[in-house]
Formats: C-alpha cells, sequence, structure tokens
C-alpha cells in the first residue's frame, strides 16, 4: 500500500516549504485579524447583544482568510514550476488532492484558532465553555470549504485571474457550508442544547462527504492535460 | 388595474431577453458566414497559385 | 449536420404556433385571480423558466459527465451551450420574480428558498461561463465537465440548507399553492409546452453555431498550415 507513505510524502513536503517562510500562515492571521478589527467599524458589534452576528464575522474571516491559502496551495506549484512534477510523478491524483487538502486544512485550522483567540481578547468574550462542540462545528465546516477551495484553486491555478477566478467559482458553491457554519456557531455561542445544532451538524457532514467523493472521482480530469 | 404597468414590464422585458439573444445567436451565424467566405476565397486564390506551378 | 438542420427548423416552427396559443391563453382564455388581479399572470412566464433554468442545468450535469466518460467534444458542446440558455432563463426568473412580488407583497426581493437557490444557480452559471472564458482550450471541456457537475450536485444541498434556514427565521412570505382553477392550470400547462418548445429551439440553434465555429477554426488551422507550406516552397 503505497498510498500513505506517498501521502505522507506529500504533505510533509508542503509543511517543510511553508516552515522555511512561513509566509502564508503569517499573511493568513494578519488578514483575518484585519478582518475581525474592520468588522468592529464597519458594524457596532455589541457582543452580549446579538451572538449570531459574532458567528458570522467569524465564520466571514475564517472564509476570506482561508480562501488567500487555498488560492496559493496549487498556484505556488505553478509558479515554481513543480507542478508538472508532480503530476509526472507515480503518485494518483486523489493522493495529491489528499495531501494539498491536509496541508491547507492545517494551516488554515491554525489560522482558526489564533483567530477565535484574537476574537476573544477584541470582543472581551471568553468561548472556552464552548470549546468541544465549536471545535466539531469548526472542523467540519472547514473540512468543506477547504475541500471545495482545493478543486477549485487547482481548477484556477493555470488561470491568469487566478485569485478572482477562485472566489466567483468558490462562493456559489460554499454558501450551504457558510449558511450551516454559521447557523451552529451561533447556536453553539447563544448556549443552546447540542441538540439543536443537528440539523446543520447533518447538513456539513452530508457536504463534506459528498464533496469529497466528488473530488475523488474528478480530481484526474483537473490534472490531466 | 394600475398593477398592469407591472405586467407589461415583466412580459417586455422576458421577450426583450429572449429577442435579444436570438439576435446574438443570428449576429454570430452572420459573422460565421463571413468567415466561410473568406477561407473559400483564400482557397480559390492557393488552387490558382497551385495551379500556376 | 442534416439532421440537426431539420430538427432545428422543426423546434423553430414549433415554438412559434405553441407560444402564440399560450399568449392567447395568458391573455384572453385564463381567468383574471381574484385576489392579485391582472398581475398574476407573470406566473405564466416566471414558473417555466424556472422550470427550464433547472432543466438546462440538468442537461449540462448530463452532458458533463457523458463528456468525462465518453471524450467526446459534442458533449462539451452541449453542456456549454445549454449552460448559456439556462442564464437566459434564469435572468428572467429572477427578473419577474420581483416585479411580480413588489406590488403583490410590497418587497423587491424575499430570501425565500426557491428564489435564493435560483439567484445561486444563477451564479453557478456565471461562473461556469467565466471559467470558461479563463482557461485554454486544451483544458476547457475537462475543468468546465467537472464545474458543471459540481454545480449541479450544490443545487439540492444549497435548497436544503436555505429552507432550514428560512424555517427558523420568520418567514415574510409563503409559497403560492397550486389550488388554480381548470383553465389556470390548462393555460400553464400550455405555457410550459410552449417555453419548452423554445429552450429545444435555442440550445439546437446555438449548438448548432457552436459546431459551425468548432469546424470553421478547425478548418482555418488546416489551411493556415497548407499556406504556410506552400509559400515555403515557392
Amino acid at each position: 500500500m503505497k498510498f500513505i507513505p506517498q501521502l505522507k510524502a506529500l504533505v510533509w513536503k508542503d509543511f517543510i516549504s511553508e516552515f522555511r517562510t512561513k509566509e502564508m500562515i503569517l499573511f493568513m492571521c494578519l488578514f483575518s485579524f484585519l478582518v475581525l478589527m474592520i468588522f468592529n467599524f464597519a458594524f457596532d458589534v455589541s457582543i452580549n447583544a446579538n451572538r449570531g452576528m459574532t458567528a458570522g464575522l467569524l465564520w466571514v474571516a475564517f472564509v476570506f482568510s482561508g480562501l488567500t491559502g487555498l488560492g496559493r496551495t496549487f498556484s505556488v506549484e505553478r509558479d515554481r514550476g513543480t507542478f508538472q512534477g508532480l503530476i509526472l510523478s507515480p503518485v494518483s491524483p486523489w493522493t495529491i488532492f489528499l495531501a494539498k487538502l491536509i496541508s491547507v486544512f492545517v494551516f488554515t485550522t491554525f489560522m482558526e484558532i489564533i483567530t477565535l483567540f484574537i476574537f476573544s481578547i477584541l470582543y472581551n468574550t471568553t468561548i472556552f465553555p464552548f470549546l468541544v462542540p465549536l471545535g466539531l462545528i469548526v472542523f467540519l465546516g472547514t473540512l468543506g470549504f477547504t475541500a471545495i477551495g482545493t478543486i477549485f484553486s487547482a481548477i484556477s491555478a493555470t488561470t491568469r485571474a487566478r485569485d478572482i477566478l477562485l472566489s466567483i467559482l468558490f462562493f456559489p458553491i460554499s454558501v450551504p457550508v457558510i449558511i450551516a457554519s454559521v447557523k451552529a456557531t451561533g447556536i453553539i455561542l447563544n448556549g443552546m442544547p447540542f441538540t439543536t445544532v443537528f440539523p446543520w451538524l447533518r447538513i456539513l457532514v452530508g457536504f463534506d462527504m459528498i464533496f469529497l467523493l466528488v473530488s475523488y472521482l474528478t480530481f484526474e480530469f483537473i490534472t490531466e492535460e | 388595474m394600475d398593477n398592469g404597468i407591472y405586467l407589461f414590464a415583466a412580459f417586455g422585458i422576458t421577450w426583450t431577453i429572449i429577442f435579444a439573444y436570438v439576435f446574438k445567436l443570428f449576429r454570430d451565424q452572420r459573422a460565421l458566414g463571413e468567415q466561410i467566405d473568406h477561407i473559400k476565397t483564400t482557397i480559390r486564390r492557393n488552387i490558382r497559385i497551385d495551379g500556376g506551378d | 449536420m442534416k439532421r440537426l438542420q431539420t430538427l432545428s427548423i422543426a423546434f423553430q416552427v414549433l415554438t412559434y404556433v405553441v407560444m402564440l396559443f399560450a399568449l392567447y391563453a395568458i391573455f384572453l382564455y385564463a381567468p383574471v385571480e381574484k385576489t392579485m388581479g391582472v398581475i398574476q399572470k407573470i406566473f405564466y412566464i416566471h414558473v417555466p423558466s424556472a422550470f427550464l433554468a433547472y432543466l438546462a442545468f440538468l442537461v449540462t450535469f448530463i452532458a458533463s459527465i457523458l463528456y468525462l466518460i465518453r471524450r467526446e467534444t459534442r458533449w462539451d458542446t452541449v453542456a456549454h451551450c445549454s449552460v448559456e440558455i439556462g442564464v437566459v432563463f434564469c435572468t428572467i426568473v429572477l427578473i419577474t420574480g420581483p416585479i411580480w412580488a413588489k406590488p403583490i407583497w410590497n418587497v423587491w426581493w424575499t430570501w425565500d428558498p426557491r428564489l435564493t437557490t435560483t439567484l445561486i444557480l444563477w451564479f453557478t452559471y456565471v461562473a461556469y461561463l467565466t471559467l470558461r472564458r479563463s482557461v485554454k482550450e486544451n483544458r476547457r471541456a475537462n475543468l468546465s465537465a467537472v464545474f458543471g457537475i459540481i454545480g449541479f450536485i450544490n443545487v439540492p444541498i444549497t435548497f436544503f440548507s436555505i429552507r432550514l434556514w428560512r424555517t427558523i427565521h420568520p418567514v415574510v412570505i409563503t409559497g403560492q399553492g397550486l389550488n388554480m382553477s381548470r383553465p389556470m392550470k390548462f393555460t400553464l400547462m400550455w405555457t410550459m409546452v410552449a417555453f419548452c418548445f423554445l429552450f429545444f429551439a435555442l440550445l439546437v440553434s446555438r449548438i448548432q453555431i457552436e459546431r459551425l465555429k468548432l469546424f470553421i477554426e478547425e478548418v482555418t488551422d488546416i489551411m493556415e498550415d497548407m499556406i504556410s507550406k506552400n509559400s515555403e516552397r515557392n
């Protein structure tokens, strides 16, 4: 089963190249920090009055910042000229996809943790009582949008206007993930019982599974020339 | 009956959109026809050149 | 091409004829609705257009799958042309909807699940067309096919998530029921058939044009090769 060692190698490659410069993580965290700050001026976000809005704020920060990272996963390969090498190597396209997904997912999750931390400071609120359910929702939601983001990053990496095309492709498809994540997060932060989140969790899990399956079936067509 | 203006607007816009698209198709077809003519003249010119060989 | 030509003419003729009957039915046969008045007749354009917008994307979905399996250019052509026409019908839905809503419920837009999903559908179509314009020819068909598949699968998921969202918020507008009188149902059916013929007429014409375009490109390429070889010789 060469799959696991190949996967580990590819993921490790991305980790190492990121740790050298730390560029992507730094920019992602900086950007989400900016988003949190701008929102304070754009909307009068009085935390205790409207918890639903803070859920939206969090996910806007996560998604917009995540997109900058997603845009880079495949475009750096194109820019460095390593994409061809990746395709020509005896690794299945699905393994390449999964490796990219894992690395982007880890970086994005790291950014999200930092964002949550900054959020709790800027808005004087604590999220510790909600850590576990919040963690589950953030995990499922992030998995969803990074999965589709990775597919569309691969699609748009070959074009000139790659970041704009990525956003245009990404947002209509990500609507279910964003709705479900924001609603579920809002419910959790409002302290309501966990069972009320179940319908949204079902949507998130369904979305994740469906799009992982679709990417498995179609990714080879994206990489072939 | 003042709602009639909305009805008129809806039908008007709908048919405008449909006819605009049909017109676009028509214009594309004409452009393609011109390209075909261009190809025909180029081939004829080249046959004359070849014929002169 | 011959078969496509006769099909095209047949659909066009049928469209004109049935559409004339439909217009007669809409304005002279169907009764004026009690509560809404004349404006209810927008419904006869709005509903068929919505149905066809979704049908067009279904056609694209199937054509995309067939393209990825069979790798025949014609499936890519069908997918692409169906999206274009789908955008036309989707735009009609999104414009006639608000025009209907404003006098009746005094709002231009509602975040009703069906209308919102149609808006997302519109964005997905436009994204498909943007994708096609941005990528080079050698990968265009593949990437468009993948996006056509992903976009369509996303539609039911989006609808259910928006519906769930709306049931928790107070809903301003409830969906209209289909309790129509017989003449109205008959008119709707007639209009639906007319619009279906319109859809197929437009689709076949557009596919013809696209095929002609591809053929001319091929011939032009061969011709340019030929000319450059000739000029080398001479």
